[in-house]
C-alpha cells in the first residue's frame, strides 16, 4: 500500500511540467527514502532524475518498494486540475494498476480524486559514478533561462567554457555569434541572486540549445540553478526541491567535429 | 548584333535584351499576347525555341539608343526572362477543370484547355503544356488522346519546391538578403511567387501549407528599407531567380521545416556505462 501526503502540492505540480516535455512515459520509484524517477529522453542523449525526499512528505507510507510506470503527458493533465494551495496525495495498492491523485483545498472543503491507469515500462537504470566536476557554476535560475532562450534565438547549440575569467555561453548561427560572459560574483542584497564559479580546471563543452530550453522548465521549482561540468562527462544541471530533493538533468554534448561551432 | 543595313523597312524599333538560348536560330520568336496570371490583363510574353519568356520594360524619361549607325527614337529597354509555363498555364487548367467545392472537376483535352475566349495565342502553347503540365495535373489516357485535370496538391507541392528554391537563392545575390533571418527570407520568396499567382485560391493556399499569415502583397510593397532601387532589384531578382528556379522544376519539393532530431550529440549512456566501467 503507498500513501504519500504532500502539503505543498505545487511543487508536484511544477515537478512534472519540469520533466513532462523531455520524457513521455518513465516509472515513479517509491522506496523508503523517498519517490524518485530516472528516465532519459527518446532519443537518449538526456537523462532526468528527480527525488522527494520521504522526509519532504507530511505522511509518507511505502510498505513495500513499488515501481509505477506512468504517462507524464496523462499525469500532467491531472496535476493541472490540482490548486497551487491545495495538498496532494499519491495513493497505490501493492499490485494493482491503477495510482489515484487525491486533491484538498487548504480549507478542506473541496477533495478531488483522479485515478490514472499504470502502464508497463521497461526500464534500465543507469548508473551515475560520483564525480569531481571541473568546475561548478551557481547562478540564478532566472538568468540561466534568460540566457538559454536568448541564445537560441540565434543558433542550435551552445559551447559553455569555464575559465578563470568567469563562464562563458557561446553561440552561432545564420544570422552572427553571440556571447554572454558571467563573472563571479558573490556582494549582492540576496543569497540567491549570487553567481558562484567553482573552477578546479578549465572546461569547456558544446551542447543542443533545446534539451537546455527543456531543462529551464524547472525554474519556478528553485531559484538557483546549478550546473556541473567536466569533460568527459555529460553536464548536470540542477534544481533544488524546496528542502525535500532535487531534479537533475544529465546531457551529453555535442559529438566534437572540426569547428563545428563556427558554422 | 551583325552591322548590316538591319534596320530598313522597320517602322518602329525596340531594343530587346534575351537569353541566348532563347533565340536564334532562324525563327526569331513570336510574340505572344495572353493573360497575366495575377491580374488577367492582356500581356505580351515572348515564345521562341519552345521557351516561353515574360518581358519587363524599363523606361527613362528621356533617353534614346544609338545602336550602331541607326538611332532608335524610343529609349525603352524591354528584357525577356524565362519564366516556368506552368505561373502561365495554371489558371487556365484550373478554369478548365470546372471544379465546384469538393468535387475535383473534370478531365479535358490539350485543344480543349487552351481555348481561352479572346487570348487565342494560347493554342501555340500546346507542345509547351504538354510537357509541363503533367507535374502539377493528373492525367489520364484513352487510346491516343490524353486528358489533364489540375490536381491542387501537385500545385501546393510544386509551389513549396518554387518557394524552397527562392529561399536558398536569395541569400546568395545580394547581402541584405544575406542579412535578414531564415522566416524573412521565406516571407520574401513567398511574396515573389506571390507576384505570379491569383490570391484566391493559390496564394492563401500557399501561405496556408507554409505555416505563414496571408500578408497582402500590395501592402508590403512599402517595406523598401532592405533595397535601395526597390522596383528595378526586385525585378532583377525576381527574373534571375525565376531562371534558377525554372531549372529545378522536376523536384518532388518538401518543405522542411519539421521538428529536429538531434544528431550531433553523444549518447549518455554510454557515457555513463563507460565512466562506470573506469570507476567500478
Amino acid at each position: 500500500m503507498l500513501e504519500l501526503r504532500l502539503v505543498q502540492g505545487s511543487l508536484l505540480k511544477k515537478v512534472l511540467e519540469s520533466v513532462k516535455d523531455l520524457v513521455n512515459d518513465a516509472n515513479f520509484d517509491c522506496s523508503s527514502t523517498g519517490f524518485s524517477l530516472q528516465a532519459m529522453d527518446s532519443s537518449h542523449v538526456a537523462l532526468v532524475s528527480l527525488l522527494l525526499r520521504s522526509e519532504g512528505f507530511e505522511h509518507y507510507r511505502c510498505d513495500r518498494n513499488l515501481s509505477m510506470g506512468m504517462n507524464l503527458g496523462n499525469m500532467s493533465k491531472m496535476l493541472k486540475c490540482a490548486g497551487n494551495d491545495d495538498i496532494i496525495t499519491i495513493k497505490a495498492d501493492d499490485g494493482g494498476d491503477t495510482v489515484t491523485f487525491m486533491f484538498e483545498s487548504p480549507t478542506q472543503d473541496k477533495i478531488a480524486d483522479f485515478e490514472m491507469k499504470l502502464m508497463d515500462i521497461d526500464s534500465e537504470h543507469l548508473g551515475i559514478p560520483d564525480a569531481e566536476y571541473h568546475s561548478i557554476v551557481r547562478m540564478p535560475s532566472g538568468e540561466f533561462s534568460r540566457i538559454c532562450k536568448d541564445l537560441s534565438s540565434i543558433g542550435d547549440t551552445v559551447v559553455i567554457s569555464v575559465t578563470k575569467e568567469g563562464v562563458k555561453f557561446s553561440t552561432a548561427g545564420d544570422i552572427g555569434t553571440a556571447n554572454i560572459v558571467l563573472r563571479q560574483n558573490t556582494t549582492v542584497d540576496k543569497p540567491e541572486d549570487a553567481i558562484v564559479i567553482e573552477m578546479n580546471e578549465p572546461v569547456s563543452l558544446s551542447f543542443a540549445l533545446r534539451y537546455m530550453n527543456s531543462f529551464t522548465k524547472a525554474t519556478p521549482l528553485s531559484d538557483t540553478v546549478t550546473i556541473s561540468l567536466s569533460s568527459e562527462l555529460p553536464v548536470v544541471v540542477e534544481y533544488k526541491v524546496a528542502e525535500m530533493g532535487y531534479i537533475r538533468y544529465y546531457l551529453a554534448p555535442k559529438i566534437e567535429e572540426e569547428e563545428d561551432t563556427n558554422a | 548584333m551583325s552591322c548590316t543595313v538591319w534596320w530598313e523597312g522597320a517602322e518602329k524599333t525596340r531594343v530587346l535584351i534575351a537569353s541566348d538560348s532563347g533565340c536564334g536560330g532562324n525563327k526569331p520568336g513570336e510574340l505572344l499576347t495572353l493573360r497575366h496570371p495575377k491580374s488577367e490583363n492582356g500581356t505580351c510574353y515572348l515564345f521562341s525555341n519552345e521557351m516561353l519568356q515574360e518581358i519587363q520594360w524599363f523606361k527613362q524619361s528621356y533617353g534614346s539608343w544609338f545602336l550602331g549607325d541607326y538611332i532608335s527614337q524610343d529609349g525603352s529597354l524591354y528584357m525577356a526572362t524565362p519564366i516556368d509555363p506552368v505561373f502561365i498555364l495554371l489558371p487556365i487548367f484550373d478554369e478548365a477543370r470546372m471544379k465546384k467545392g469538393e468535387d475535383p472537376g473534370k478531365f479535358r483535352q490539350l485543344d480543349e484547355i487552351l481555348f481561352v475566349e479572346g487570348y487565342p495565342e494560347y493554342q501555340h502553347l500546346l507542345p509547351l503544356a504538354e510537357k509541363s503540365m503533367q507535374i502539377v495535373c493528373q492525367t489520364q489516357e484513352v487510346g491516343s488522346m490524353k486528358f489533364y485535370r489540375l490536381d491542387n496538391s501537385k500545385v501546393l507541392a510544386w509551389l513549396t519546391c518554387k518557394v524552397s528554391c527562392l529561399k536558398k537563392t536569395l541569400p546568395e545575390l545580394d547581402k541584405n538578403y544575406a542579412a535578414q533571418g531564415e522566416k524573412q527570407t521565406l516571407v520574401d520568396a513567398v511574396s515573389i511567387v506571390g507576384e505570379y499567382l491569383k490570391t484566391e485560391p493559390w496564394l492563401k493556399l500557399l501561405y496556408d501549407h507554409l505555416g505563414l499569415e496571408f500578408v497582402d502583397p500590395t501592402m508590403k510593397e512599402t517595406n523598401t528599407e532592405n533595397l535601395p532601387n526597390a522596383n528595378e532589384n526586385k525585378m532583377e531578382y525576381s527574373n534571375s531567380s525565376q531562371e534558377k528556379a525554372n531549372k529545378k522544376t522536376g523536384k518532388p519539393g518538401k518543405q522542411t521545416k519539421q521538428a529536429k532530431v538531434e544528431t550531433g550529440s553523444k549518447n549518455i549512456r554510454d557515457m555513463f556505462s563507460r565512466a562506470c566501467k573506469k570507476k567500478c
